[in-house]
């Protein structure tokens, strides 16, 4: 009688203890297979997801050659500080390629100065984006770029007198013929171009995608159990799905009221309807880790901070109570680990000749 | 055949990346920007005697529109009076107009300011305009422009 139950209890043991093992090293098998035959994720009732997927490239990569002339003028008018009213900022000022086309800044500081009212996002996979800004009152990165030129707080200059301004800088005609088959300049051209040359700017290939494309000790043990986390138990693709990260939608996530004097109300200054309030672009995660600080206002300086606010209130758009995800630690620091291996260290990019 | 090209290959991209002039239908009690009251606002052709000039004034207008920036909604032009008109600009371009706001008596709140525009900026904007040679020679007098920044508009008529 003994016997067996020593027997029974070094079984147990074993099943145990291999059970712990094999964990990591089931989800690595099944994390091998094809994202379709992944396990699906945690997502609340009603959510529209797409599965996690690999970096998608510009849209103007078949085209890279045959508007290369555009790009360039777009690449050109990006980093050229006389667009604006002061002849010192820049599109690069708040967009700067060193800090993965963010400023590093809680909020940016535009003309004289000045303090704005949100955190400068990063230009990477912009082209994505159905709408523009945190609050989405662009339709498109054109329109976008009107913008901060036009804006007296930002680049303080004029769209209607800007055209003339680069009329005097003789090299910006050649520019403008080889782009648009004439030199003429007018705000649209202007827009157009810059939008192009943003178009071109994408995330670096990050570890997860060298995971997806099969080598299949990219990622860690850790990374590896983060991405799992990421799918199921933190509910992080309620929002944060697709091969971008982002729903491209806009949700409440209980930033609004924090940090800004005045309560920024998001989408609804937009929609003006009620259920907009607070509402904020979900922005990608890709290169998360190189683009804080984070949320619309940049008040969130450690990314930790950030996972611990959704712990307590579970990520869910519209959540009206306050559902916890009892992540533990160890999961929290997995979960870091995995949005380590969607960043990659920023490319060095060569600022472009200016013309004279 | 190169510009022809060149063109084709601009309005492919344009495809690519579709731009819209705002929407909305501009009715009337409709509000952009910050929501503010119509209570006390002040007719433009007033405000802007009163200004001289080179005032500037934070004051609520009654004015109607003229003109929307076509493609993006990012300026207005107000009627002053007959030979007059003042540019719009939205504070920290938070905000856009839908094209349908033309036409429509607004008030305004925001910063009002004048500024004398030269000869030669007339008619640089008058060349922007693709206005006839004769048209931009006949730019002879410097004028008074009327510059709005819009905090909040809202539809009145």
């Amino acid at each position: 009688m003994r016997k067996w139950l020593v027997v029974a209890t070094l079984l147990a043991g074993i099943i145990v203890s291999l059970s712990f093992i094999n964990s990591t090293t089931s989800l690595r098998r099944i994390y091998s297979q094809a994202p379709d035959k992944w396990p699906k994720p945690f997502v609340d009732s009603g959510i529209q997801w797409n599965e996690l997927g690999l970096l998608p490239e510009s849209p103007l990569q078949p085209h890279l050659d045959s508007l290369k002339h555009l790009i360039e003028l777009g690449k050109v008018l990006f980093f050229d500080p006389r667009l604006s009213g002061s002849g010192k900022i820049s599109c690069a000022t708040c967009h700067q390629p060193a800090l993965s086309w963010t400023d590093g800044k809680e909020r940016s500081v535009g003309h004289a100065g000045a303090i704005n009212k949100r955190n400068s996002p990063t230009i990477q996979n912009s082209w994505f984006y159905k709408r523009l800004f945190w609050d989405g009152r662009a339709k498109d990165l054109e329109d976008q770029a009107f913008a901060p030129i036009n804006s007296e707080s930002e680049m303080h200059s004029d769209m209607r007198e800007l055209p003339r301004n680069l009329r005097a800088i003789k090299g910006y005609a050649a520019l403008f013929d080889s782009a648009y088959g004439d030199p003429a300049i007018d705000p649209d051209r202007i827009a157009g171009a810059i939008a192009a040359f943003e178009s071109t700017i994408i995330s670096r290939q990050s570890k997860f995608d060298t995971f997806l494309m099969g080598k299949k000790n990219a990622l860690s043990n850790e990374e590896l159990r983060g991405l799992h986390v990421f799918r199921t138990k933190a509910k992080c693709m309620n929002c944060h799905n697709g091969p971008l990260f982002t729903d491209n939608q806009f949700h409440n996530s209980g930033f609004h009221l924090n940090g800004n004097p005045e309560n920024d109300k998001g989408l609804y200054n937009v929609t003006h309807k009620e259920e907009d309030i607070g509402k904020f672009k979900t922005p990608s995660l890709r290169d998360v880790m190189k683009t804080g600080p984070w949320m619309h206002n940049g008040i969130m300086t450690h990314i930790n901070d950030i996972i611990l606010h959704y712990n307590k209130l579970s990520p869910r758009p519209g959540r009206t109570d306050t559902e916890m995800l009892y992540l533990s630690n160890k999961e929290i620091t997995d979960l870091t680990s995995f949005l380590q291996a969607i960043s990659s260290p920023p490319l060095e990019f060569k600022p472009p000749a200016l013309p004279e | 055949m190169k510009k022809i090209l060149t063109l084709s290959l601009v309005m492919s991209f344009g495809l690519i990346v579709n731009a819209q002039p705002p929407v909305g239908d501009a009715k009337p009690g409709e509000w952009y920007g910050e929501k503010i009251s119509t209570e006390g606002a002040v007719s433009i052709t007033d405000v802007a005697a009163k200004l001289g000039e080179s005032g500037e004034v934070n004051t609520k207008i009654k004015a109607k529109i003229v003109d929307v920036c076509p493609k993006k909604g990012c300026w207005l032009k107000l009627q002053v009076n007959d030979s007059t008109t003042a540019m719009v600009k939205m504070k920290d371009y938070g905000f856009f107009l839908p094209l349908a706001a033309k036409g429509k008596t607004v008030v305004i709140d925001g910063e009002v300011k004048t500024k004398v525009v030269s000869v030669a900026e007339l008619q640089h904007y008058a060349e922007d305009a693709k206005k006839s040679k004769e048209e931009i020679a006949a730019i002879t007098k410097p004028e008074k422009e009327i510059r709005v920044l819009a905090k909040g508009i809202v539809i009145v008529e």
